[in-house]
């Protein structure tokens, strides 16, 4: 009898023991996941100091959205192969207007990587400079005729 | 002014689902779960209405604000009016336990509480944390959502151009839940604010969180929805990717929630028809969220007719169809109104659609589709693309779940309530569903688009593989 009340109570004590040790697992997993999650984003942030690079891109871009008519189509030109950020960042920046590649639209967007001048371009284009965002964004405007 | 946005929206979800919940017993029982699927149900709501608005005005017009109000006013009538004989301040608690708990449970629940805690305070970091990274969200963030949004409160009585064919590249007809919710925060506020989509990125992680927590508190055991709660906190990406702004973790939630839905319907022998109906908004909303609702509707409908046919017969499944689509109706109309009239004005977008790999897949000739469909080499790649996936997605926390069904075995307490047969079944079926569509893929980047895809599938549905895994795995008070 004695026994079995033994071995009942080490039963009961195991089973308590698994409880624990499972519950223990799952939140030394969870709390490691998490702790490893903001270590991360604290490099991340130290890396970029502060401020994020779409803030910067709008700010820049806070001249031209002046300029711009509130709605309609710009165009936007780039000699660069990989660009897709900086059309997209643009269309993102200067929304409600639509954003399309090619020059024949009364405003243009270049992008130009440091082989191109903006200056060359917009004579062969008939365009002409507005406002320079930074040394590689231009917004052109159609000459007329 | 932009708690007024969040609140109006959700106090008017809670007198809803009050008013759907059976039983007329008391305004405070199961409060936490009809509060976690009100915040869901408001948010999703919100924007369903903000956009019938946009329609009908041509614009974003302060008139909204005056409907949101109104709706909020004959709710709030409604719901007295209904539960004026019934109400029972004389509460009965949440969770009751039958016995007091000894001294060992009540260490093990402070136990649990910690960590719970705990945890909650490290996602909040992390939350701020990323957010403060990437104010705008990740790349889908700002060149969908964000910028869905800005089209819609800067562009006035042109905002529907931003669907037009023009815009093809930012995909024009992803359905409108985020982008038209921070619109209209946007436009309760009177200026743009990143905290708009910030708050609402948090409001859905955190109810995803809790509506786990507490619906499993509810229909299996108080302790097994802290463990299930720490699981999905413990997944980086669940908060990784919702603090990245975009669209999985929100419609994770609305899986999670017709999910938990279909399990209170089926507690008990009790008719719940206003449940079912919120079941269907529920699953509509995940439609209006992303294109994958859709798919969750069908296997709905799925497992529904599997489930409730062999239980009760056809007849019972025809009569909760009917309430179920009364209720997904609504959503659908303005999302077929939103693909088919908005999204895709002309003819030179309906080619580009033609063009686009999703119609492929059903323009293929039924030869290619046989290939594709007898491809064991196509199979492989999915599969292990899914086990690695998963395994990315849960990291270590993916041992939890062999060792609870080792050492916790299997609970008896809901094995009555089929809600779990059609919780599985959706689940089985979506899983599935995305697997079929990988396989009949016909383009050759089929490697690229499981790079980018699975993981974020997956998100879509761990919180409700975490909440029916648990719901059938014993309780730790089964075991001890």
């Amino acid at each position: 009898m004695k026994q079995l009340l033994l071995k009942n109570k080490i039963l009961i004590r195991s089973k308590k023991i698994r409880v624990y040790v499972i519950t223990a697992m799952v939140i030394l997993i969870a709390v490691t996941a998490g702790v490893g999650n903001c270590l991360k984003e604290i490099k991340f942030l130290q890396l970029i100091g502060g401020t994020d690079d779409i803030t910067l891109f709008e700010n820049n871009f806070e001249h031209i959205r002046r300029i711009l008519p509130p709605f309609g189509i710009i165009g936007y030109y780039s000699d660069k192969k990989y660009d897709a950020r900086t059309f997209c960042l643009t269309r993102y920046t200067l929304s409600p207007r639509i954003i399309v590649q090619g020059i024949e639209h009364p405003f243009v967007i270049g992008n130009f990587s440091r082989f191109k001048k903006p200056g060359e371009f917009a004579k062969a284009h008939h365009l002409s400079i507005m406002e320079t965002v930074d040394k590689n964004i231009v917004l052109f405007k159609k000459r007329s005729e | 002014m932009l708690l007024i946005s969040l609140a109006v929206p959700i106090a008017t979800a809670f007198f809803i689902v009050n008013m759907a919940w059976p039983g007329k017993d008391s305004f405070k029982s199961e409060f936490a779960v009809k509060a976690c699927l009100s915040i869901g149900l408001g948010l999703g709501l919100s924007s369903w209405l903000f956009f019938i608005c946009l329609v009908f005005f041509g614009a974003v017009t302060k008139y909204f604000i005056l409907l949101d109000i109104i709706l909020l006013a004959a709710c709030l009538v409604l719901f007295i009016f209904k539960k004026k004989n019934a109400f029972n301040f004389d509460l009965k608690p949440e969770f009751p336990s039958p016995e007091s708990p000894s001294l060992d449970r009540k260490c093990f629940n402070y136990f649990l509480y910690a960590g719970f805690i705990i945890l909650s305070l490290i996602t909040i970091i992390s939350f701020v944390l990323r957010v403060l990274n990437d104010p705008h969200g990740s790349w889908d963030a700002w060149n969908i959502y964000n910028l869905g949004a800005r089209f819609i409160f800067r562009g006035s009585a042109e905002w529907a151009t931003a669907f037009s064919s023009l815009y093809d590249w930012s995909l024009p007809d992803y359905p409108l839940l985020i982008q038209g919710n921070v619109a209209r925060i946007w436009s309760y506020v009177g200026y743009e604010t990143l905290m708009a989509p910030v708050s609402q990125a948090f409001l859905f992680i955190s109810a995803t969180v809790m509506l786990t927590v507490f619906s499993l508190s509810r229909l299996q055991n108080k302790n097994q929805g802290l463990i299930a709660g720490m699981v999905l906190l413990g997944t980086p990406f669940f908060i990784y990717n919702g603090s990245s702004l975009i669209a999985d973790v929100p419609v994770g939630f609305y899986i999670l929630a017709t999910v938990v839905l279909h399990c209170f319907i089926d507690e008990g022998t009790k008719k719940k028809p206003g449940l079912i109906f919120i079941c269907g908004f529920m699953a509509g909303l995940a439609a209006w969220t992303k294109n994958e609702g859709l798919l969750l509707i069908i296997s709905i409908y799925f497992a529904r007719f599997i489930v409730i046919t062999l239980q009760k017969g056809p007849e019972a499944f025809f009569k909760e169809a009917v309430i179920f689509t009364s209720g997904l109706t609504p959503v659908l109309i303005i999302i077929a109104y939103f693909k088919f009239q908005l999204a895709s004005p002309n003819i030179v977008y309906l080619q580009d659609q033609l063009a686009s790999p999703v119609t492929l897949i059903f323009n293929q000739n039924f030869n290619a589709l046989f290939n594709s469909l007898t491809d064991i080499s196509k199979y492989i790649i999915i599969g292990k693309t899914f086990i690695v996936k998963f395994y990315e997605l849960e990291k270590w926390m993916l041992i939890v779940f062999p060792v609870f069904i080792l050492l916790m075995g299997r609970s008896d307490k809901n094995l009555n309530n089929p809600g779990i047969y059609t919780s599985l079944l959706i689940l089985m079926i979506m899983i599935c569903g995305y697997f079929t569509v990988f396989l009949v893929y016909p383009l050759d980047n089929l490697q690229w688009l499981l790079e980018t895809t699975v993981r974020r599938l997956l998100l879509q549905i761990l919180p409700s593989l975490i909440f029916v895994f648990f719901l059938i795995i014993a309780a730790p008070e089964e075991t001890a």
